[in-house]
């Protein structure tokens, strides 16, 4: 019986829209995003549905990264940012003309650039989701999704209200966006707390995936370990993290993307080169920052960086693929004396890693999934959905509440940075289930009910886990800050004018300009 | 919200879009200017919730600690300590709830933590995982019983090992529940599609190679000064609650830098002694002690008015007006959150002051608390043609209107308030904000510290301002009837 490797990406960001300014830094995101990930794999995964792969990976798409790929105005910003981004490629290869090794590099960019562009303005028309979701239909991948504004829900448990509207409009957007029912969804950060399978499974998902201790820890005890899915008594299924294939991936010191020949990340012409120069490309003309062009490999601890040479990080590449695959064959042939469940590893990854950290992690994606079709008699690469059509007896446990955050629990979105956001948002939940039995007889389409809505969308805006992760690390502090207060306010804003029968709907209308996600939501799953 | 029941209604709607209608009259586009002003305002005004309602409220960190933050109104505090002649102390009691572990007598075994703070969170370290615990934040009396205000939520605290259980018992996986499309907007006008056609035309990026530094980001208008980006408060607006360029959301956390309890007083503990995996009845879920709960609803203590002599001074935060009728004036809030610092460890309060349109003032205050040195005077000018009228609910310790009650400093009140900053500390560094929001006539004038306030179309008003050291001094506005008195 041969092993089966399900490996998922978990694409996701935050939703990040700012139609009150022309430009606004953190849209970036989603911008690097696309060309640098997203439509990279979309286009390696299609060459790989032209030479006839199936079931290659499972692809988590959040509903806040979902409703953004459909936004039409951030399309329009996105179609701005690649004209920028494709003159500074112009640019780069007359700067570079005299210097063979940079204007490769350059030259490469362009490419890919070029390629971006054709692809999302000339071939799909924006529909990234429409192409992913062909790919599906296609059998080349299995989506699936995850919460609404991806709120961490063990933390949010306190009231269950918030957890059931972020899994029923997670499911219900995916729904709606792709025509398709996600059989699985990513649990935001893998956070797992024990009874919550009675609402994934409510939400209409089949399966959900925890970290490797959420398995290890269950009850009773896991008879397969990690190498076989567990059945929650409710008979929702769920998967485990295999720590040896993930640390390959993620691991700062033994992971594959952290290899000298591999592009450097950090060393970026918008901190390289004058400002005289770069200033047209980079935010409001002198704050300096990443335009993705990066000229040099990693090179080594503390050393000084030589240039990138694509030729030397393909060998590796290669090799890498060769070592992931090896790998995972020894592990299934731990398993190989099974005659009923099958050996399975499951390897769950941010989707962004690859392409936009890791510069050829999608290219090594490529090579295992080719890898792999050479060992079809032991192994072979699977979605959930498939392994669990054949190999649909599983063992009946309890899984352990668990993350994939620092420490494996909660920690990492509850602690001394971030702990002020939980009464605002246990809060604001409560009251919304006011709200919702108050007006529960408001027509869709009305100012009552539209208010509502709104309201609901401000708090599951205000609940996304990205704020709390950001707070925590540092990082874009700031704006995580701002994001929360604004949500919150924007609640208790919309709460005063339907208690108050004043709802002026030119200041609903804008807030829903701004907040222009969840399009059908259902006040009933606040209640 | 209190829990009070509301009068259903309906909005029916502006003029352009009646009440039920799913077509609304297509607005202009909006300018980019108009969204920045919005969303600046709504944030500056409706972020705080000034009545959260009373709750305690627990979260797990890991399998070895937990989180709890609660909030309980300071008129319930009141009423508790009016009935109670004994001796006291505010604790969080835990019950282990585990299947099983009930004590000798079947009760569930219970631990207290004192705790301090009407409005606060702590994190709490606990002996064992795999315990399931529910909690009440109330008076704990001399014989130990307890005159609860809120009670927690149930938590499960993480397995942190695998478990002994070896069982293996199979079953099929069935699939997913079918689901169905929600909602209209495929065929409405507010479908997102439709929003982004709303949005303000975007100039793009083509002038950038030109001059990038060019663009520039009009100022949306609000008193005090110009607005540069959301994201960064401009220095000469007060940012949200602190001077420093960049607000750092630890400022406004609650109880930052308390202790994690180590310790608790254990009321009944065979359960601690037992290992994770002892032979457990799952049967035998233990039952809940019963506790006295606090049965007055949740509402606002009413502070006695009272005219502060310095309120009279020109030095005061005060606020003149110019023919304000006090209908008009719904309500003045003034709120303010102090951070302040006390050997190294920061601490946090808030300040909630309301002017009700019946002239009565209520107020609420972690710091002061009747009986406990009712130190936070709240002023309305004495020659208020209304004062001698208004509904006066007296504290325990309040004075009869309208006579002066003595400013007391701030680092007294907090050094002999409930929260028990310290007694012998006289350290204090204290950062006062007020913000002022209102109603006035569109025609009218306002002034704050001689500043003009802006009053917008609607006839609002808000500002902030930043107080000096000092006594602290809840300067409220003044109106009068059809006069154009200015109060100092």
């Amino acid at each position: 019986m041969p092993g089966y490797h399900c490996i998922v990406l978990h694409a996701h960001l935050p939703y990040i829209r700012h139609p009150e300014y022309d430009s606004f830094f953190e849209e970036n995101w989603l911008f690097e995003a696309l060309t640098e990930s997203y439509i990279p794999l979309l286009n390696m995964l299609r060459r790989k549905q032209q030479d006839g792969y199936r079931h290659c990976l499972t692809l988590s798409l959040s509903p806040t990264l979902l409703s953004m790929l459909e936004d039409p105005f951030l399309r329009k910003r996105f179609r701005k940012h690649l004209d920028k981004m494709q003159l500074l490629a112009e640019q780069e290869v007359k700067r570079t003309r005299d210097e063979p090794r940079f204007l490769n590099l350059a030259r490469m960019y362009q490419q890919q650039l070029q390629t971006v562009s054709d692809t999302f303005f000339n071939e799909l028309d924006g529909d990234v989701v429409g192409a992913f979701t062909e790919l599906h239909k296609a059998n080349v991948i299995e989506l699936i999704t995850s919460a609404a504004t991806h709120g961490f829900l063990p933390l949010l448990k306190a009231e269950p209200a918030s957890v059931r509207a972020q899994l029923k409009t997670g499911a219900q957007t995916f729904y709606n966006i792709t025509v398709l029912q996600a059989q699985g969804v990513w649990l935001p950060e893998c956070g797992y707390y024990e009874g919550l399978e009675a609402v994934v499974e409510d939400a209409g998902f089949g399966y959900f995936f925890v970290d490797s201790h959420g398995i290890l820890n269950s009850k009773p005890r896991p008879y397969y370990g990690l190498s076989a899915p567990l059945l929650c008594p409710n008979g929702v299924a769920v998967f485990g993290r295999d720590p040896g294939s993930s640390r390959q991936v993620w691991s700062r010191d033994e992971g594959y993307p952290g290899d000298f020949h591999y592009r450097d990340f950090y060393r970026d012409i918008g901190f390289d080169l004058e400002m005289d120069y770069i200033s047209p490309f980079i935010l409001d003309g002198r704050t300096r920052i990443h335009t993705g062009f990066k000229y040099y490999r990693i090179t080594g601890h503390d050393a000084e960086k030589e240039v990138y040479v694509p030729e030397r990080a393909r060998e590796r590449i290669n090799k890498h693929a060769d070592d992931f695959v090896k790998r995972a064959l020894a592990q299934h042939a731990q398993h190989e004396s099974r005659d009923t469940t099958a050996s399975l590893i499951t390897s769950p990854y941010d989707a962004e890693l690859f392409g936009h950290w890791w510069f050829e992690g999608t290219d090594w994606l490529e090579a295992v999934i080719e890898r792999y079709s050479a060992y079809t008699d032991s192994a072979l690469l699977s979605t959930p959905s498939v392994y669990l059509a054949q190999n649909s007896m599983l063992q009946v446990a309890e899984p352990s509440a668990s993350s994939w955050g620092d420490g494996g629990y909660n920690a990492f979105w509850l602690n001394e940075g971030n702990d002020w956001i939980y009464p605002h948002l246990h809060d604001t939940s409560k009251r919304m289930q006011a709200l919702v039995e108050l007006f529960h007889d408001a027509e869709p389409g009305a100012l009552t009910y539209r208010a509502l809505q709104q309201a609901g969308r401000s708090q599951l805006l205000a609940q996304a886990s990205d704020w709390a992760f950001f707070l925590k690390t540092g990082t874009a502090q700031e704006y995580a800050y701002n994001r929360t207060r604004d949500h919150l306010a924007r609640f208790n804003y919309l709460e005063n004018v339907l208690r108050n029968n004043t709802i002026d709907e030119r200041r609903l209308q804008a807030l829903e300009a701004m907040d222009a996600i969840f399009p059908d939501l259902v006040p009933e799953y606040f209640s | 919200m209190s829990g009070k029941k509301q009068k259903k209604h309906r909005a029916t709607g502006s003029a352009s879009s009646p009440a039920g209608t799913a077509m609304p009259v297509d607005p202009a586009a909006f300018s980019q200017k108009e969204l920045r002003k919005l969303s600046f305002e709504i944030s500056s005004r409706w972020f705080n919730n000034e009545q959260p309602a009373p709750r305690l409220t627990l979260s797990v960190v890991n399998p070895w600690r937990i989180h709890a933050f609660w909030h309980i109104n300071p008129d319930m505090m009141a009423q508790a300590l009016k009935t109670s002649d004994t001796p006291h102390a505010l604790v969080i009691r835990f019950t282990d709830l585990t299947p099983g572990q009930s004590g000798k007598t079947g009760q569930a075994t219970s631990f207290d933590i004192e705790v301090d703070g009407l409005n606060n969170n702590w994190y709490i370290d606990l002996w064992q995982p795999g315990r399931r615990y529910v909690a009440e934040l109330g008076l704990r009396r001399a014989d130990s019983t307890l005159r609860r205000f809120v009670r927690s939520n149930e938590i499960l605290v993480p397995r942190a090992e695998p478990s002994t259980a070896l069982e293996f018992n199979l079953a099929q996986y069935k699939g997913a529940k079918p689901i169905s499309r929600t909602g209209t907007s495929a065929n409405s006008s507010y479908s997102v599609a439709h929003l982004a056609r709303l949005l303000p035309s975007f100039g793009g990026f083509p002038d950038v190679l030109s001059d990038p530094t060019s663009q520039t980001i009009e100022e949306p208008e609000f008193p005090g000064a110009p607005l540069k980006r959301v994201q960064n408060w401009d220095a000469e607006i007060e940012p949200p609650f602190e001077d420093d360029a960049t607000p750092s959301p630890e400022r406004y956390r609650y109880g930052k830098d308390f202790p994690v309890i180590q310790f608790a007083t254990i009321n009944e503990s065979p359960a601690y002694a037992t290992g994770n995996d002892s032979p457990i009845d799952f049967e035998a879920v233990p039952e809940l002690p019963e506790t006295d709960p606090l049965t007055i609803a949740p509402g606002n203590l009413t502070f006695e008015p009272a005219v502060v002599p310095e309120f009279l001074s020109p030095r005061a935060a005060s606020v003149s007006g110019t023919g304000h009728k006090p209908e008009n004036f719904p309500q003045i809030n003034i709120d303010a959150l102090d951070t302040f610092h006390r050997e190294g460890k920061q601490l946090k309060a808030s300040l909630g002051i309301v002017l009700n349109n019946d002239w009565s003032a209520t107020a609420s205050f972690p710091g002061a608390l009747p009986g406990h040195g009712n130190k936070l005077a709240i002023n309305v000018p004495a020659n208020s043609p209304t004062a001698s009228n208004r509904p006066m609910k007296a504290s325990p310790q309040a004075q009869a209107w309208p006579a002066p009650k003595p400013v007391i400093a701030l680092e007294e009140t907090m050094a002999e308030s409930f929260f028990s900053a310290g007694a012998d500390n006289r350290d204090l560094n204290l950062s006062v904000r007020l913000e002022l929001t209102g109603t006035a006539g569109p025609d009218k004038a306002l002034t704050l510290f001689g500043e003009p306030v802006e009053i917008d179309e609607q006839g609002q008003f808000y500002v902030r301002v930043k107080l000096d050291k000092g006594p602290l001094l809840a300067a409220l506005l003044r109106a009068q009837h059809g006069t154009n008195l200015e109060a100092d």
